[in-house]
């Protein structure tokens, strides 16, 4: 017995010592799924800010357009923005171009616009940027790398996943045999939606092809799709691209009266409500108009707020899919909703939560929805699971979570969509369809898009090879990364290469890193993946004085913030804990008011990436 | 011809008593090789990081070196590191670093008294003790920081005389990193090489390893003497656990995961048996830089498909390899 109090009293002792004087200390987060640290704070607060858009179409004489700005308007409403939207009287890009000048006159805090013509748009575009106003695109553009203007992001649909989420929604249904009429076959957009399809049925072990018709010519199209039918009658799935072709396929339909076929089409006409209505189309593929123009609010906002940028070139608002159930479904603005967050860490006892925290309040106030945050008192799965079952029994109008255990967790959120409650991930998660769990989305980092983009600025910044100092090979999200900065130096004709150490051995890490050095001395761009590898680069830096090297590494810790303040690391990624806890309350909303979804299985919060500019402010 | 022939039997005579001959051989053939064929190799900033690199294996395999004479292993020195270099590390932030130094020594060794304790005790093999352990510290460790990592870029003055560069050193020679580690290391090393080799515990620590129940008969206390190698063993781990946090300043919960193996394999590279009785200290900081030198070796090479993170198969093949060069000399004494 006396024994075993001096085992206890030992143990008592060293684990107090532990914990000796931590509130000193600079602690920063770390796994199991929060590694990084709060981002700048809010740099501007909550001051009233002025935004314009220009749109190269208005809701005055395009009926489309009164989505788009119903959107952007009620985005201004919620987050208690000014926004002036601009406009020419007629389709006329020159008028258009014209309207950006005018804007920028105006001096706002931000601006987003239709980049319909790149050319004739760049010139202002780079003036609005020159000028320290922040821009961005809806509706029409090809995102800032394709159009060769360094934009924020361009807010549309997502020509791929429309194709390949009709693909995978067609084969759930049971498909078998798909086709892809295309009504303009060349057009790169149409393209792609055909490629998703074909993509959909050949991960799925099955074939899809593509069928070209005269989309000028309905009645040539019908009696094309005829024969093509009569020659392949194993086909059961088919894409329509648009009403150019989804007209002559219901003249198809009628006319030769296929059998248990699948159908999806993209673009709403009341022609294919009707379709939808009577069970002939599953779905009509939509890019989500309403989401365009909240998003491209939204994110202006949260920029000159908090310092968020969008994580990618193209943020997906489409592809959305109007189903039968949606169409019954009534937009209700005003809808009052009660929400509830699980998470499996709280700002309580864990600093990064309180970022993701801020972003989920920050949501509830500016959209008026009541949201309740539920957590463990310490890191425990089997109570964050019974926390879920609790949310399930409170009858929420939606479940965030985060999905750190998808075993353990998709019991409860399978009890939580079988009550019709909407359920999304943030923070954790791998997106519904690796997780095998139908939640909504997941929000959070794309691994391979930190590495990418990590890998343009290095080569930006003059970087001629790289390495990915990985202090975990094996780790999927870190193995991600790599690939992501070998991709971006491939591109642009350069190598990069992974350098594996071991991360829990720093010393050993200086050494292997400083080696490398060595054996590759014209290697210039290093990417680390965390502090369990920027720490030893930063100790080989010290030793080696390497000269004329590029460093970008994930998340911000102490260290890594003052060697972006000396010049040593040229930016570190974030995730944007911020904009998982916002982005998480509002799709929730969107979906219960405007029957808004999310475009893609992961919706990608980061990468953000922190620079010295942004550390001053 | 005489004299060549007592010149061979001298060198096997030396072969065959002493432990450490062996991987000091290994060590100065792989730096030739290596120097020979190995681009850039032959340089101070090779081998100043060299060494660099077994600073913290280096630490950990003096300790287990010492407790694997006395038939023992320990696998818990990995979390103890953790431990160890989250307390100084707190008391180094809150400008208290004499104390965080004591009990960041004193913990561990508290910490690795207890596995010895456990084992007297009950008699559990030390490998299952200290296999739950490792599990059980560093799961607490986990709780009680609720797994934040410990980073600071306060300068902190005392970490200079524990890691600090060795400027004396290094102003000297081009390229050279030494680092003041060095000299603890070397000084510790000698300090147990003492204790083993030429004092009464020493003797008991040999004796308790080769064979505990004669030991036993002799009237040396078995348990006492385990208890204390566990001790040590601790006590190396705190040291490691100092100089991580010294020279990086930075300690996660994850730190020093997986390194027990490494400063066991170090030992047995160096020459200690696994079967406890014989070893040498000396031996164990060669094994670790033995261990090193073949990373360095191979990232230097820049073989393609043997890259840096494949470096485990070659520590597994140096491991069998140096267990049968051990087997082969200890048959032959």
């Amino acid at each position: 017995m006396k024994k075993l109090n001096v085992l206890f009293a030992v143990f008592v002792v060293a684990m107090l010592l532990v914990t000796a004087c931590q509130p000193k200390a600079t602690p920063t987060p770390e796994v199991p799924v929060a590694p990084t640290t709060p981002p700048v704070e809010a740099p501007v607060g909550e001051a009233p800010l002025k935004l314009i858009m220009v749109q190269h179409a208005l809701c005055a004489w395009d009926a489309f357009w009164c989505t788009v700005e119903d959107g952007i308007q009620t985005a201004a409403k919620d987050m208690g923005v000014e926004v002036t939207v601009l406009g020419p009287d007629k389709f006329d890009l020159e008028k258009t171009a014209a309207l950006i000048d005018q804007a920028i006159a105006a001096q706002p805090d931000g601006i987003g616009l239709t980049v319909t013509d790149p050319v004739l748009f760049k010139e202002p575009i780079m003036k609005a940027l020159a000028g320290g106003i922040p821009v961005l695109a809806y509706n029409a553009g090809k995102g800032p790398v394709a159009d060769g203007i360094p934009y924020m992001t361009y807010l549309g649909m997502d020509e791929y996943q429309g194709g390949y989420q009709s693909g995978q929604r067609m084969i759930a249904a049971g498909g078998t045999r798909g086709v892809c009429i295309n009504h303009q076959v060349g057009h790169a957009g149409l393209d792609l939606r055909c490629k998703g399809l074909i993509d959909a049925f050949k991960e799925a072990g099955k074939t899809a092809e593509v069928l070209g018709v005269k989309g000028e010519d309905a009645a040539q199209s019908q009696t094309t799709i005829s024969d093509f039918y009569t020659a392949n009658p194993e086909v059961d799935s088919f894409l329509t691209l648009g009403p150019s072709s989804a007209n002559p396929f219901y003249a198809f339909v009628e006319a030769s009266q296929p059998q248990n076929f699948k159908h999806i089409t993209f673009d709403l006409t009341p022609e294919v409500e009707v379709a939808i209505k009577d069970g002939t189309t599953i779905a009509a593929v939509d890019q989500q108009p309403f989401l365009q123009g909240y998003g491209a609010v939204m994110y202006l906002v949260l920029n000159k707020r908090y310092g968020i940028t969008p994580a990618l070139p193209v943020t997906a608002t489409g592809p959305g899919f109007i189903t039968e159930e949606l169409l019954g479904a009534t937009v209700d603005p005003a809808k009052p909703l009660k929400l509830i967050m699980v998470q499996h860490a709280l700002c309580a006892w864990d600093a990064f939560w309180c970022t993701v925290e801020d972003g989920i309040q920050t949501a509830a106030k500016n959209m008026g929805v009541e949201v309740t945050v539920l957590g463990p008192d310490k890191f425990d799965l089997e109570k964050t699971a019974a926390l879920i079952d609790q949310a399930i029994a409170a009858q929420p109008d939606g479940i965030g979570l985060t999905v750190t255990d998808p075993v353990l967790f998709k019991e409860p959120i399978m009890k939580a969509l079988a009550g019709g409650i909407p359920v999304l991930a943030y923070n954790a998660g791998k997106g519904p369809v690796a997780d095998g769990i139908p939640y909504m989305t997941y929000l959070g980092m794309d691994e391979y898009q930190g590495g990418y983009q990590s890998g343009q600025r290095m080569i930006a910044a003059g970087g001629t090879r790289g390495v990915c100092i990985n202090h975990q090979v094996g780790h999927a999200g870190l193995d991600l990364r790599c690939k992501g900065l070998i991709d971006a130096f491939k591109e642009a004709g350069k190598t990069a290469e992974v350098l594996g150490v071991k991360g829990e051995d720093a010393a050993q890490s200086q050494t292997t890193i400083s080696d490398f050095y060595t054996a590759n001395p014209e290697v210039d761009s290093f990417l680390t993946l965390g502090p369990s590898s920027a720490n030893p680069f930063y100790a080989f830096v010290e030793a080696s004085q390497p000269q004329n090297f590029k460093h970008i590494t994930f998340d911000l810790t102490p260290e890594v913030e003052v060697a972006i303040k000396d010049g040593t690391t040229i930016a570190a990624v974030d995730q944007q804990p911020f904009l998982q806890g916002y982005g998480a309350v509002m799709y929730l909303v969107l979906r219960q008011r405007y029957g808004i979804t999310p475009a893609t299985a992961v919706t990608a919060t980061g990468p953000g990436f922190i620079t010295v500019d942004m550390l001053g402010k | 011809m005489k004299a060549s022939v007592s010149w061979l039997s001298k060198i096997r005579h030396f072969y065959s008593n002493t432990t450490i001959a062996a991987p000091v051989t290994v060590l100065i053939v792989i730096l030739v090789l290596f120097s020979l064929f190995v681009p850039k190799f032959f340089s101070f900033r090779s081998f100043s990081g060299i060494i660099n690199a077994a600073t913290l294996n280096g630490a950990l395999a003096i300790g287990i070196a010492f407790l694997m004479v006395s038939g023992e292993f320990d696998l818990s020195v990995g979390s103890n590191l953790a431990i160890s270099a989250y307390i100084y590390g707190n008391f180094s932030v809150a400008g208290q670093p004499f104390l965080g130094l004591i009990f960041a020594l004193v913990v561990p060794a508290l910490l690795g008294a207890v596995n010895g304790v456990i084992l007297v005790w009950t008699g559990i093999p030390s490998f299952i003790v200290t296999l739950g352990t490792k599990y059980f510290y560093r799961g607490m460790l986990w709780v009680i920081t609720t797994g934040s990592m410990l980073q600071t870029v306060d300068v902190l003055p005392m970490d200079k005389i524990f890691t600090g560069r060795l400027d004396l050193l290094n102003n000297l020679i081009s390229e050279a990193n030494f680092r003041n580690s060095l000299f603890w290391l070397l000084g510790l090393a000698f300090i147990f090489q003492i204790i083993l080799g030429k004092t009464k515990f020493g003797n008991h620590v040999f004796s308790v390893g080769s064979n505990p129940g004669a030991a036993l008969g002799q009237g040396v206390n078995v348990a006492r003497v385990k208890i204390l190698s566990f001790a040590i063993s601790g006590l190396m781990a705190g040291v490691a656990g100092i100089f991580l946090f010294s020279q990086f300043h930075t300690v996660r919960v994850a730190s020093g995961d997986g390194m027990d193996l490494y400063a066991i394999a170090a030992a047995v590279v160096g020459g200690t048996l696994i079967t406890g009785g014989s070893g040498n200290i000396w031996g164990a900081l060669v094994g670790a830089l033995i261990i090193s030198t073949l990373r360095t070796g191979v990232v230097l090479l820049n073989i393609p498909f043997i890259p840096a993170d494949n470096f485990e198969a070659i520590v597994g093949v140096t491991i069998i390899l140096a267990a049968i060069l051990n087997m082969y000399i200890s048959k032959r004494k």
